[in-house]
């Protein structure tokens, strides 16, 4: 996280030098910390650990 | 240059590696070392680096790793996502078709819902896996999922979309807009189907299932299909299709039947329901 310049705040991954504004997945959602599943690229995009998320994730690996 | 001679570059020499599968950041306790190599895998402890390693490190991260590899995952999602790499749904028949002409938000979805399909035909559990689904894009999410696995995609939305080419032979963009509007009512509201839940109530679902029919009768539609999963879902269908059938008036003209799954195709032959 820190690598991206994010940290961690109240379970939720948040920007590092904008304190308090959370990370959103291209959807939208905030991402708790014990969702987060990765970064993958493209502006790096910010993963939840649900299958939807996931599998975007391989098409990034495998494209 | 390569991540190896990048990681080389910053202090990180591995020369015993040839090539690089895969990198873990992990705290290394009892190793006087910054790295350890487990085949082609090694894992960096950024603790025992000094502070113009760690900077480069983030860079390398932030720069190359991400590019090259595509996405980089938490180790806990790992396994999924190698699981999805080994077919990936981008490739399969029906996904190259349908790319160009659904809505671009939908293709996460159709890509994790063919993956849920491979799962399901593999006898693997798929409930969470469609719960996640359902939770990303609401109930059209799990509409689509239902949809993917009982083949409407291959049996349904391509020919729709052929038979609007030849009605727009010249104009595909007109084709794809009136493709998208039938595909969108259908994901939304499964006009013309009904997947039948586990949970639900028997009573409740025969009432659906009769007023989605008036409505169909009076857009020209004359057919339903029924799905059902699950034992007790089975006996529940066969239960309510005599008085679905007695409210329309349609016939059971085809029906599929397992212990653990039904299809049943309803059709009215009348002008009117009953």
């Amino acid at each position: 996280l820190d690598a991206f310049g994010k940290t961690i705040e109240n379970g939720f991954i948040v920007e590092k030098t904008k304190i308090g504004q959370k990370v959103l997945t291209p959807r939208g959602e905030e991402i708790k910390v014990t969702e987060f599943a990765g970064v993958r690229k493209g502006s790096a995009i910010f993963l939840k650990s649900d299958i939807v998320s996931l599998v975007e994730a391989a098409e990034s690996i495998g494209s | 240059m390569s991540i190896l001679d990048k990681l080389k570059a910053i202090g990180l020499h591995i020369p015993k590696l040839k090539s690089l599968v895969s990198i873990k950041f992990e705290k290394l306790i009892h190793i006087d070392r910054s790295i350890r190599i487990e085949g082609s895998s090694i894992s960096i402890d950024p603790s025992s680096l000094n502070g113009k390693q760690k900077r480069a490190l983030k860079r390398l991260i932030r720069e190359d790793l991400l590019s090259d590899a595509g996405a980089i995952i938490e180790e806990k999602s790992e396994p999924r996502v190698r699981e999805v790499l080994k077919t990936l749904p981008s490739k399969e028949e029906i996904s190259k078709k349908l790319i160009p002409i659904i809505p671009s938000a939908d293709i996460p979805l159709l890509y994790a819902c063919l993956f849920l399909r491979r799962r399901a035909q593999l006898q693997e559990p798929v409930e969470e896996l469609k719960s996640q689904i359902v939770r990303v894009y609401g109930q059209r999410g799990g509409n689509f999922a239902n949809l993917c696995s009982e083949g409407y995609l291959e049996s349904w939305f391509w020919p729709l979309y052929e038979e609007l080419l030849s009605a727009y032979p010249d104009q595909p963009a007109a084709a794809r807009a009136q493709f998208q509007i039938h595909y969108n009512r259908i994901v939304s509201d499964l006009p013309w189907t009904e997947f039948v839940a586990a949970r639900a109530d028997a009573d409740a679902v025969t009432t659906h299932i009769i007023e989605k029919m008036q409505r169909n009768i009076s857009n020209g539609i004359r057919y339903f299909n029924v799905h059902g999963l699950g034992i007790r879902n089975v006996k529940k269908i066969e239960k309510l299709i005599p008085e679905i059938q007695k409210k329309t008036g349609a016939l059971a003209i085809l029906t599929e039947k397992t212990e653990t799954r039904i299809f049943i195709r309803l059709e009215i032959h009348q002008k009117s329901l009953v």
